[in-house]
């Protein structure tokens, strides 16, 4: 008997569940290739990012740590291959990394602003895939503004910076160096002065000044007292000779509030910073102006107490300068307003404290120099610049701003945020030749193919 | 002589296929659902894993070449809803080779193939604290026209970044979980969705997401977004 169809049909059974289990079996195949494939890269350019945070931590430390003030054109002198040579990573030697540098220099008034671009390639032999970073490295180099550093102490000390820091209290929170160096310092009150009370000449002097306000002209200094400086619709400069007892700052929605109270009488100001909106209030008289403030004030003797009334002492748009030739007490937080919760990164006061050299020729009564006499923690939002001292008898002192001074006496602990300052004090108050490491930003991190 | 198959034989045949086709038929069938099942499997998994990749991805890039210009500025980089999430960063970006004021139509910068017709790029400068979002409308050469005239003065220098806004968002009727780029449509990213969850983690600059399918699986993870950081 023949059994040709059976054999046909069992045949074409074997080849179909044959073909079907193949293709079944390759397509798992394929799909595990697949997946440890994936599975590898990822722990391979997991390794590398890994590899990669590492360096840059370490990189980071490496220049921050480093005195650039060795080398004469840091973008060139430090940052190459000799400083930072193609390395293999300590912990797996198929990964490389490499860095490549370059730069641009944007020229400002007295200084230069040096981008540095490191670009940092990080490959693994185990990997098609490189990952790629770019740093920004911005170098301020030549005579830079004193309130570009977050804290710039500029005397001689003999312990190492971040030793006497930590003796002193003193805390950055801006990922930025502090400063401690003694070095000649373009320090030119009497400019500042001038530009303040918009005076010409090259040094301040009574002469002038008495001349400015009216006065009869001659060495003698102006009268104790109050002076604003009226000019053009503005008032250029409110001008205090003499101690003052209290000055106080607060605002009122947009209105910035000033209290000047000298030897017991009080004498207020209220004004829209950037607008035609001046009102002075002495006793019962009251004086509405259309008058611009240019927020200058000056005061030739001591302060004795600064405070601030109210939940804020300056409105957001204000940008008040505070000189003082003596002593300034503050005795409350100095802060600005901020009604639309925004993240703030400038001030609204520089306060500069330093004698006048051609004003105040009988220094005895003036100590230039800030306290900081309060009981509680102190907010301060000011961009400070001492020509002496600054003492802090707070316990706990947050400085939003910066600060420049002689000497230091510290009995708590300064907490530093840097914010830039509204002022551009730079004209008179500046490092000579100094090079400092303004900002490091890892713009980039991606993968990229080989 | 025998012509042909006797009746007793084709009943023999006929009785030995009504046995064995139901076999062989069922067999077939129960392999090919098998490989179905083991396709669809595989099919999702790709599918997740493709997900999963892409999210990575785009929260690994999360503010690059934009740190700079967000720490000044202060828009986000990085915002989420308990089902959506969106993130910005920068593709490439160039310098302004000339100065530009308020009011021109283009700027110029060195020739570079990512700023091409359409995207959206981001004009700052952090000397003059000014910036400003744009459109490519057109390029000749070194020269971009904007789709939108200059709202302010740029220097020489001054940064021009390409953007990239990435979006996801899950439409629950659908049950898919979407992703749009730019001003594109939401396109399907993954199918079977039924939660999709967001969590920011500010201080530690890292997302935990998760992702469930079918109410049964549930895809979660933890991802430390490298380029909102590192300052």
């Amino acid at each position: 008997m023949k059994t040709n169809g059976n054999i046909i049909i069992s045949i074409v059974f074997i080849m179909l569940i044959s073909f079907l289990g193949l293709t079944l079996l390759s397509f798992s195949i394929f799909h595990t290739w697949i997946r440890s494939a994936r599975t590898l890269k990822i722990i391979e350019t997991g390794r590398m990012h890994h590899e990669l945070i590492y360096y840059l931590h370490h990189f980071h430390e490496k220049i921050f740590n480093e005195n650039i003030q060795h080398f004469h054109q840091p973008e060139i002198d430090y940052f190459n291959n000799e400083h930072f040579p193609d390395i293999a990573s300590s912990n797996d030697n198929n990964i490389i990394i490499k860095n490549s540098f370059t730069h641009r220099t944007l020229s400002k008034e007295y200084y230069n602003k040096i981008r540095i671009t490191d670009t940092i390639i990080v490959s693994s032999l185990k990997n098609n895939y490189e990952i790629k970073s770019e740093v920004f490295i911005d170098i301020l180099s030549g005579q830079i503004p004193l309130t570009f550093f977050p804290f710039f102490l500029n005397k001689t000390i003999d312990l190492p910076e971040n030793t006497f820091m930590e003796q002193n209290h003193v805390i950055d929170k801006s990922s930025k160096n502090m400063v401690i160096n003694d070095m000649a310092i373009e320090f030119d009150t009497s400019n500042f002065l001038l530009d303040c009370l918009k005076i010409k000449g090259s040094a301040i002097t009574w002469a002038a000044m008495r001349e400015k306000f009216g006065f009869e002209v001659s060495d003698e200094p102006i009268p104790e007292g109050i002076h604003l400086l009226v000019e053009d619709d503005e008032l250029t400069c409110i001008f205090i000779q003499g101690d003052v007892d209290r000055l106080v700052f607060s605002t009122q929605e947009n209105v910035q509030k000033i209290l000047i109270v000298i030897n017991g009488a009080s004498h207020q100001y209220h004004y829209k910073p950037g607008e035609n909106y001046f009102t002075s209030i002495f006793r019962d008289n009251q004086n509405e102006e259309f008058l611009l403030f240019k927020e200058k004030i000056a005061v030739n003797g001591n302060i004795g107490a600064m405070e601030q009334e109210g939940d804020a002492a300056f409105t957001e748009d204000a940008n008040i300068t505070l000189f003082c030739s003596g002593n300034m007490t503050i005795r409350s937080n100095l802060e600005t307003q901020n009604l639309n919760l925004k993240e703030m990164k400038s001030t609204s006061l520089t306060l500069v404290c330093s004698i006048a050299k051609t004003l105040n020729i009988n220094t005895e009564d003036l100590t230039p120099g800030i306290t900081v006499d309060t009981k509680e923690e102190t907010v301060i939002e000011a961009s400070i610049i001492i020509n002496g001292k600054l003492t802090n008898k707070s316990p706990k002192l947050k400085i939003k701003g910066s600060i420049f001074s002689n000497d230091l006496q510290n009995e708590g602990v300064i907490e530093i945020t840097h914010w830039n300052s509204k002022s551009d004090t730079g004209r008179f108050f500046r490092t000579t030749d100094f090079k400092y490491i303004n900002q490091f930003y890892v713009n980039a991190i991606e993968e990229v193919l080989k | 002589m025998i012509k042909g198959f006797s009746l007793l034989e084709i009943l023999v045949v006929l009785a030995l296929m009504s046995v064995l086709l139901p076999t062989i038929i069922s067999s077939v069938v129960a392999s090919t659902r098998c490989s179905q099942k083991v396709i669809n499997n595989q099919q999702r998994m790709e599918a997740i894993f493709h997900t999963v990749d892409t999210i990575r991805s785009d929260l690994t890039k999360c503010g690059m070449r934009l740190q700079e210009a967000s720490h000044t500025f202060g828009f986000p980089m990085f915002e989420h809803s308990d089902q959506s999430l969106k993130v910005l960063y920068g593709v490439d970006q160039e310098i302004l080779t000339n100065d530009c004021c308020e009011g021109d139509k283009g700027i110029f910068i060195n020739r570079n193939d990512f700023f091409t017709k359409g995207k959206r790029v981001l004009i700052y400068d952090t000397e003059s604290g000014k910036y400003e979002f744009n459109e490519i409308k057109d390029r000749d050469g070194d020269y971009l026209i904007l789709s939108h005239i200059l709202q302010n003065n740029y220097l020489k220098n001054a940064v021009v970044v390409v953007i990239k806004e990435v979006e996801y968002k899950i439409y629950l009727k659908q049950k898919a979980l979407k992703r749009k780029v730019n001003k594109g449509y939401f396109q399907p990213l993954i199918e079977e969705v039924t939660d999709f969850h967001v969590q920011f983690y500010p201080e530690s600059s890292s997302v935990f997401y998760r992702i469930e399918i079918n109410h049964k699986e549930q895809i979660k993870g933890y991802i430390f977004l490298v380029n909102m950081v590192a300052k």
